[in-house]
């Protein structure tokens, strides 16, 4: 087991200096110069080099990725070329509220993905199940930013019960009730697609367990139903985990159409106004930032599959 | 009658996206007026109007015609990067299954940090270093997916390689390009059927939310995605603006959809009634 | 003294539904089983003895089966009535399947498989119910049981497996074991091992054992009496004694003689046919098609059993002919 994280962490090492490298050099690929955003239309050559000098600009790029690389070791990223703050403390405020946004969404999804994923799992062509498919279908197939705006227009237009945007009241008192009343609508929009997906796949989960011989051999015990309900979901866990996890992963950018929609301030609308105003700092950190998280979820969800399933454990 | 037409699900999804598809593409012909033509003073006009049948938009151009052109581009976006990056990465991944060593070692090394990047940072990325326009919208979307279809074909050829007749050919001296075209290809198309058809729905959705971030085209060119963020800001006056075109696309989603459920059905009859939780982003990075 | 009969089988008839129609996987068969014995089943691959052994203990074939019809009856309980059924499978009845690796669920440890099936039948605690399935797991010939205990299936070899199906099959003391092939995947010692265990028990507790299998020499050591299947008929039953030295039944001869048993009794050759067993809505004799001696009186109409005396009962006009 020591081995095997071993060898993951130095992979982990490995795609993460990649990763580096290609925002480094993307970020350089965009066209236009952010120098002369920076500058304004009234400077002078002269004044232009020296912003480029102050940023470090004009050092060859290989030498500029060194530097970045080695600040970013140790937990520097520099600060926005616009907005002069550093650029860790920026983005650990948006990563809250996606977050935020990514939990709820999850949450919701879990909630009703696995519970008719599993019930149509027992009962295929049931009742139950012929609905979970529907709401499989739709989920799948409705874009999340449409489904935000049809949701502001019945539920925040027409029946005023919920905030059409933003993560606070103005008015309001910022606190706990006041972020989830905002939270709801945008968490209900990004679960559509991963209660599709997850609803499915704990379906055809469950299904595959329950064709296997050993659940007739559990059933030629005697055992009564609920008992052997446990011990297929028990089986069907680890793929269920596994989705569950990718579509957690999946999610922390795919949020980035919520947070449009709902003017909600998270990461993914951050990164989309740094690199199109080529604030390259807060591109290369942001970038940085959510291919680690999102190597991290995929890390935990390898390492719950020896947890909860013995074979892979002991191998 | 071969059963894959007898599916009821590839029928009607089939029949939809048919429909939808000749009417986008005889737009010229059957599209009532203009896209770009403003009928001034007929702004935000509701469904029914006389002469706008679904009415017009914020800019007061009638939205069918809208919806009819933006179509063509919509469509074509959605399909014609999953069409380019199978061939892609069908050659690549051939290759690198084939030749092995360092030319495997290279391309699937490059594939894994590819994948380091969540789809959507990946699009936006490459939209943003490409620049609008549908023909860089497409080619973003591309190299968002080539990965995928990469790993895909590699895993499928490599596994295929192992076979006997695949030695047999080799001794007999085929070439190359023979072995992967005549033995190997043929093994792995039934999965990439599958995976086509089950991508695509998640393309369109895809390409109309990059059009929606203002990443892929140009106003004023029409498209799904565009009329839908353009509709948001008169979503309290005229909510039918950012809907309907949004109902276009949510049954273009579904009848794909359906027609890849069918068609997974269809083509791996182990797994019957099993439907398909076609996200590509099931397949781990790492 | 002749035992009583504990378990009944009237007219079985078990469907699976193929393209648009349904095949009878087991047709009309017709079983007892006394106190006591040990009857065993033989038969080639196909004949419908697996699908006959789950729909003795109620359960039809998946995914698509239904039991159709017959009666099946274990001390005048209905089994093809889930309630009846259920109370007592697992509990009077002991059931190992064929497959040890595939019967075991690989995600709970062997010591909870066993423990599982005591408590769901037994008011027990968790404690005692350790102890016994500890007792279970040495019985059955298991070196070290407090380690095979906390082990999970997939660390046991398949010898080591099929015997932790027997502790669980066990663990309520059955007093009717249901077999179905369950040596087959063994190797000849541990297969020897277990069935010494068999005889122990029918001795020792007068367990009622009715055993699937292909071979016959198991079928020497363990049986009292042997019933031979095709195409989801009975084609011969007697004592194993009768069957084996004076089978009557070319099928039952073919059978023999591809093991090797030497017969006693001599007949025109058995040419080695080969074909598969299937069941096509023929009427009349199932193996018409293969046997060496077929009249066409075979597939004419249904052939009754013909007592041959102590017991020996077969379906074939040959007897009837010469007799």
């Amino acid at each position: 087991m020591a081995r095997y994280l071993l060898r993951r962490a130095a992979y982990f090492l490995f795609i993460l200096v990649g990763v580096s490298i290609v925002i480094f050099t993307t970020m350089r690929l965009v066209p236009g110069d952010p120098i002369v955003y920076l500058a304004g239309p009234f400077a002078t050559a002269k004044q232009r080099a020296a912003i480029r000098e102050s940023y470090g600009l004009d050092k060859p790029v290989v030498v500029q990725y060194g530097r970045w690389l080695a600040k970013a070791a140790q937990g520097d990223l520099g600060r926005s070329m616009q907005l002069h703050v550093p650029v860790t403390e920026l983005l650990f405020g948006k990563l809250r509220n996606t977050l935020l946004l990514v939990a709820g969404s999850m949450f919701i999804a879990i909630l009703v993905g696995w519970s008719l994923g599993i019930l149509s799992g027992f009962r295929p062509n049931g009742l139950i199940d012929r609905i979970g498919l529907v709401v499989a279908l739709a989920g799948i197939s409705l874009p999340a930013f449409w489904f935000g705006m049809l949701l502001i227009i019945a539920f925040a237009i027409n029946l005023p019960w919920f905030p059409a945007n933003g993560i606070v009241s103005e008015r309001g008192d910022g606190g706990v009730f006041d972020v989830l009343w905002h939270l709801f609508l945008p968490a209900v929009a990004t679960a559509a697609l991963p209660c599709g997906v997850m609803l499915r796949m704990t379906r055809t989960a469950v299904l595959e367990i329950r064709r296997m011989t050993f659940v007739r051999a559990l059933a030629a015990k005697g055992l009564p139903g609920r008992a052997l309900a446990v011990h297929v979901i028990w089986n069907a866990l680890p793929n269920i985990l596994n989705v569950t996890g990718m579509q957690a992963g999946f999610l922390l950018t795919a949020a980035i159409f919520s947070e449009v929609v709902f003017s909600w301030p998270g990461l993914g609308l951050q990164i989309y106004a740094a690199v199109t105003s080529q604030d390259y700092t807060v591109a290369q950190g942001a970038v940085l930032f959510i291919c680690i998280l999102f190597l991290l979820f995929n890390v935990v969800v390898d390492v719950l599959r020896p947890i909860f399933d013995p074979r892979i454990r002991m191998a | 009658m071969p059963i894959i037409l007898r599916d009821g699900r590839i029928i009607f999804g089939g029949c939809v996206v048919a429909v939808i598809g000749l009417l986008t593409l005889a737009a010229p012909l059957v599209s009532p007026y203009d896209p770009l033509q403003v009928f001034s003073g007929l702004r935000n006009a509701p469904l029914g109007t006389a002469g706008h049948l679904l009415g017009t938009d914020q800019a007061g151009r009638d939205i069918l015609s809208r919806v009819l052109w933006g179509g063509r581009v919509s469509l074509v976006i959605g399909t014609v990067p999953v069409a380019v990056s199978l061939a892609i990465g069908t050659c690549l991944g051939l290759i690198a299954a084939y030749y092995g060593r360092w030319v495997e070692f290279l391309i699937l090394r490059l594939m894994e940090i590819l994948f380091a990047f969540p789809l959507i940072l990946l699009a936006i990325l490459a939209a943003a270093v490409l620049g609008k326009g549908m023909l860089n919208a497409m080619t973003a979307m591309t190299i968002v997916v080539i990965p995928y279809v990469i790993r895909a074909v590699h895993a499928a050829a490599k596994s295929t390689m192992g076979m006997t007749y695949v030695e047999a050919a080799i001794i007999r001296g085929a070439g190359p390009w023979r072995i992967m075209l005549s033995e190997i290809l043929p093994n792995i198309v039934s999965s990439l059927v599958v995976f086509a058809t089950s991508v695509m729905p998640i393309f369109i959705i895809f390409s109309a939310g990059l059009s929606y971030l203002g990443l892929a085209i140009e106003p004023p060119t029409p498209d799904w995605g565009i009329m839908i963020a353009e509709g948001q800001q008169v979503i309290q006056t005229a909510p039918h603006v950012p809907t309907v075109p949004g109902i276009v696309l949510l049954l273009v989603a579904i009848s794909m959809n359906l027609i890849g459920d069918g068609v997974q059905d269809a083509l791996n009859p182990s797994s019957r009634r099993r439907p398909v939780g076609a996200d590509p982003q099931l397949s781990r990075p790492i | 003294m002749t035992n009583e009969i504990i378990y009944s089988i009237e007219n079985l008839r078990v469907e699976v539904g193929v393209g648009g129609g349904t095949i009878p996987i087991v047709d009309g068969v017709s079983l007892y089983i006394r106190q006591s014995e040990a009857l065993g089943l033989v038969g080639e691959s196909g004949a419908g003895k697996s699908i006959l052994a789950m729909a003795m203990i109620g359960m039809p074939p998946q995914p698509n089966g239904r039991i159709a019809g017959g009666r099946v009856s274990f001390h005048g309980l209905d089994m093809l009535n889930r309630r009846e059924a259920r109370a007592v499978v697992g509990k009077r009845i002991g059931f190992i399947f064929e497959d040890p690796a595939a019967s075991l669920d690989p995600c709970y440890t062997i010591g909870a498989q066993i423990i599982e099936t005591i408590v769901a039948h037994e008011d027990i605690h968790k404690a005692a119910a350790r102890e016994r399935a500890l007792e279970l797991l040495s019985l059955v010939g298991i070196a070290d049981p407090p380690s095979a205990y906390t082990a999970y299936p997939h660390q046991f070899s398949g010898g080591m497996q099929q015997r932790a199906m027997f502790a669980i099959a066990l663990s309520c003391r059955p007093e009717f074991l249901i077999g179905d092939n369950p040596t087959s995947a063994l190797d000849v010692t541990i297969q020897a091992q277990i069935l010494r265990l068999i005889n122990d028990l029918r001795k020792r507790l007068g367990l009622t054992v009715f055993w699937i299998t292909n071979n016959f020499g198991v079928v020497a050591k363990l049986c009292d009496r042997v019933a031979v299947m095709y195409a989801g008929t009975i084609l011969e039953i007697g004592k194993v004694r009768d069957v084996l030295r004076n089978p009557v039944h070319p099928y039952t001869r073919r059978l023999l003689a591809s093991s090797g048993i030497p017969s006693a009794r001599s007949g025109p050759s058995l040419a080695a046919r080969a074909g598969a067993v299937s069941a096509n809505g023929e009427v009349g004799c199932r193996f018409a098609t293969q046997c060496p001696t077929v009249m066409t009186t075979c597939s004419a109409a249904p052939i009754a059993m013909s007592d041959l005396g102590a017991g020996h009962l077969t379906r074939c006009l040959l007897v009837s002919k010469a007799s």
